[in-house]
C-alpha cells in the first residue's frame, strides 16, 4: 500500500497498456480508462494525485472531462493535436509522441 | 426608267389616235367627191377598226405588262432591301467573293467592315493579297480553292486574323454557290468572331483547375486536424514500446511482441501517409483507368474514416458490386470523400449518425449512392446545391465548392451526380457509364 495512484484516459488502449507497463512501480499505481465515465466514477471513489487526459476522445475531449474532476486534483493534458484552445487549469500540455523521461521526472517529482 | 417607258407609251397612244383621227376627214372628203367611195368606205370599215383595236389592245397589253414589271421590280427591290438590312445588322461578318474574278469581293457586310477596319468600297473588287500578309492570304485562298472542290460548305474551327483591333480569332462557314451550268460561281463566307468566347472558355478552364487547388487544400485542411492526431497516436505507442524493448533486452518473447506492435503503428501511418499522397497531385490531365468501383468506394471510406470518428458517425458500405469504370481514379476518389463528409456533417446531429453507401448496376449504368441519416435538403438548397461557394456550413467549416467541383469532375466523366429524391433518406447519386 502508499504507492502514488495516478489515473491516465485515453480512447487508445494499446496507448494505455503501454504507459502502465512503463510507468508502474513499486512507487506509482497506474490506473488506466478508456470511458470517461469510468474514470469519473473511480476518481469520486478514491481521488488519484494525478490525472492524465488525453484531448481528443470518441464523443467529448480532455477539456470537457477535466471540468467534470475536481479541481483539487492535478491534470495533464496530452495532445495529438496540432494546436488546441481553451485548455487552462492544467498542470501541463504534453503532446503525443509524449517522451518517457519526461513523464517519468513528472512522476519521480510527485 | 418606269415613267419614261409610261411616256413612251403615252406618246404612241396618242400618235395612233392621231393617226386614225386624220382617216376620218379624208375619208368624209373622198365620200362627198365620189359616192362610191362610200361603197369602199364600208367595204374597208371592218378593216379600219380592226387596226384599231389592234393598236389599242397593244397599247393596253404595254402598259399592263409594265404593272407587272413595275410590280416584280418593287419585289426585286423589296427583297434587296430586306437582305441588305439582314447582312448590315448581322452580328457576323458576312461576304462574297467571285471565284471567276480572282476571289474578288462582290459582297462584304457592316460586320465585316467593322471588324476588319475598312469600308465596303475599299473592299469590292479587291482579294485577300490586297489586306492581309502573304501567308494569311494563301491560307484564306487555299481553303477558298477547297472548297469549291470539295462542293460542300467548309467549316474553318478557328481562324486567327490580323484586325486594327489586333489579333481575333474567327469561326468561318463557307459555302460554294455554282451556276446552272455547272462552273463555280460565288464563294459566301460567315465568320463569328470567338475571339472572347476562347478566352472565357480558357479562363474557365484555368478557374477549374484552381478551384480544384482550393477543393483539395480545403479538403486537405479539414482533414489535416484529424491526421495529426491519427499519425501521432501510433508515435506515442511506437516511441512507447521502443521504452519498453530497452527494458525487455533480454527477454525474446516480450521483446517480439513489442517489435509487432512498432510494426503495426508504423504501417498504420504509412496508409494514413498514402492517403494524403493523392492530395499532392494538383493540376496534371486527368489520368483515365479501369478501376474496380468497390475498391474505390473502400479508399474513399478509409480516407474519411477520421472524420466519422470524430463525429461518432458510421459509415458503411452497405451494398457493392463487382463491376469497373473509367476514370481518374484520385477524382473519382475526391468526388466520394466530399459526398462522404457531406453526409457526415448532414447525419452528425442526429441521434443515431449513419452513411450508407450502396453500389448497383442499373442496366449498363454502376450507380453510386451516399444516403445519410441528416435531415435532408430544403427546396431552396436543393436549387443551389451545385452552385459554387454556396454552403449553410460555418466559415471554416465549409467552402461550397465540394458538389460544383465533383459534378465538374463527373462531367468531364461523362457521369451524372443528383440529388435522388425518391428516396427516404438523403441519397446524392452517381451514374457512371460501366465499362
Ligand atoms: N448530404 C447532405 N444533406 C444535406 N445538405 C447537404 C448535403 N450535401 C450537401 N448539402 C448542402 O449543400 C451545400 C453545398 O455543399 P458543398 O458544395 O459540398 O459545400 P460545403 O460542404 O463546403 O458546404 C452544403 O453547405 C449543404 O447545405
Ligand atoms: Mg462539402
Amino acid at each position: 500500500m502508499g504507492r502514488i495512484r495516478i489515473f491516465y484516459l485515453d480512447d487508445e488502449e494499446e496507448l494505455l497498456a503501454i504507459f502502465q507497463e512503463t510507468f508502474e512501480s513499486d512507487r506509482h499505481e497506474i490506473r488506466t480508462f478508456s470511458s470517461p465515465n469510468d474514470l469519473i466514477l473511480e476518481v469520486a471513489k478514491n481521488p488519484p494525485s494525478l490525472i492524465f487526459l488525453d484531448y481528443r476522445l470518441p464523443s467529448t475531449t480532455g477539456l470537457e472531462v477535466a471540468k467534470l474532476l475536481p479541481d483539487s486534483i492535478p491534470k495533464i493534458l496530452i495532445t495529438g493535436d496540432l494546436n488546441i484552445s481553451g485548455a487552462s487549469g492544467f498542470q501541463e500540455i504534453l503532446t503525443k509522441p509524449f517522451s518517457i523521461s519526461e513523464i517519468q521526472k513528472i512522476l519521480d517529482q510527485l | 426608267m418606269e415613267s419614261s417607258s409610261r411616256k413612251k407609251i403615252l406618246i404612241r397612244t396618242t400618235l395612233t389616235g392621231a393617226l386614225i383621227g386624220c382617216f376620218f376627214p379624208i375619208l368624209a372628203y373622198l365620200a362627198r367627191q365620189n359616192p362610191n367611195v362610200l361603197f369602199y368606205i364600208i367595204c374597208t370599215a371592218p378593216m379600219v377598226l380592226g387596226l384599231c383595236a389592234y393598236l389599242v389592245s397593244r397599247t393596253r397589253i404595254q402598259a399592263e405588262d409594265l404593272l407587272i414589271n413595275k410590280r416584280s421590280e418593287k419585289k426585286i427591290n423589296d427583297q434587296k432591301r430586306l437582305l441588305e438590312t439582314i447582312l448590315n445588322h448581322l452580328p457576323n461578318m458576312v461576304f462574297a467573293k467571285d471565284y471567276q474574278n480572282g476571289l474578288r469581293f462582290v459582297l462584304f457586310n457592316s460586320a465585316g467592315e467593322e471588324l476588319l477596319g475598312l469600308r465596303n468600297q475599299d473592299l469590292i473588287g479587291k482579294n485577300d493579297y490586297d489586306f492581309f500578309p502573304k501567308d494569311q492570304a494563301d491560307f484564306f485562298t487555299a481553303k477558298d480553292r477547297e472548297v469549291f472542290q470539295s462542293k460542300k460548305k467548309v467549316v474553318i474551327e478557328q481562324e486567327p486574323i490580323n484586325t486594327p483591333q489586333g489579333s481575333r480569332v474567327l469561326k468561318t462557314v463557307k459555302v460554294p454557290t455554282f451556276r446552272d451550268d455547272g462552273t463555280p460561281d460565288l464563294l459566301i463566307g460567315i465568320s463569328v468572331d470567338i475571339t472572347e468566347e476562347l478566352e472565357l472558355q480558357r479562363s474557365l478552364e484555368s478557374e477549374r483547375g484552381r478551384s480544384l487547388l482550393h477543393s483539395k487544400l480545403a479538403a486537405l485542411g479539414e482533414m489535416s486536424a484529424g491526421v495529426a492526431h491519427e499519425i501521432n497516436n501510433p508515435l506515442a505507442i511506437i516511441a512507447g514500446n521502443i521504452g519498453l524493448i530497452r527494458r525487455y533486452r533480454e527477454d525474446p518473447e516480450k521483446l517480439e511482441t513489442k517489435v509487432q506492435a512498432i510494426e503495426k503503428s508504423v504501417e498504420r501511418i504509412a496508409k494514413i501517409v498514402r492517403g494524403l499522397k493523392k492530395f499532392a497531385r494538383v493540376s496534371d490531365e486527368p489520368h483515365f483507368e479501369e478501376t474496380a468501383i468497390s475498391e474505390l468506394i473502400r479508399e474513399s471510406v478509409s480516407l474519411t474514416e477520421a472524420k466519422a470518428q470524430r463525429h461518432q458517425t458510421r459509415v458503411e458500405i452497405a451494398s457493392t458490386i463487382d463491376a469497373k469504370i473509367t476514370c481518374d481514379t484520385v477524382e473519382i476518389e475526391q468526388v466520394m470523400v466530399n459526398l462522404i463528409n457531406n453526409a457526415i456533417d448532414a447525419a452528425k446531429s442526429t441521434p443515431d449518425p449513419w452513411v450508407k453507401i450502396h453500389a448497383f448496376l442499373d442496366s449498363d449504368q454502376v450507380v453510386v449512392q451516399v444516403i445519410d441519416s441528416g435531415t435532408g435538403v430544403t427546396p431552396d438548397v436543393e436549387a443551389r446545391l451545385f452552385e459554387p461557394f454556396f454552403t449553410t456550413k460555418e466559415v471554416g467549416e465549409g467552402t461550397g465548392l465540394g458538389l460544383s467541383i465533383s459534378k465538374g469532375i463527373l462531367t468531364q466523366h461523362k457521369a451524372t451526380l443528383q440529388l435522388n429524391r425518391n428516396m427516404k433518406h438523403t441519397c446524392f447519386e452517381i451514374r457512371f457509364k460501366k465499362v
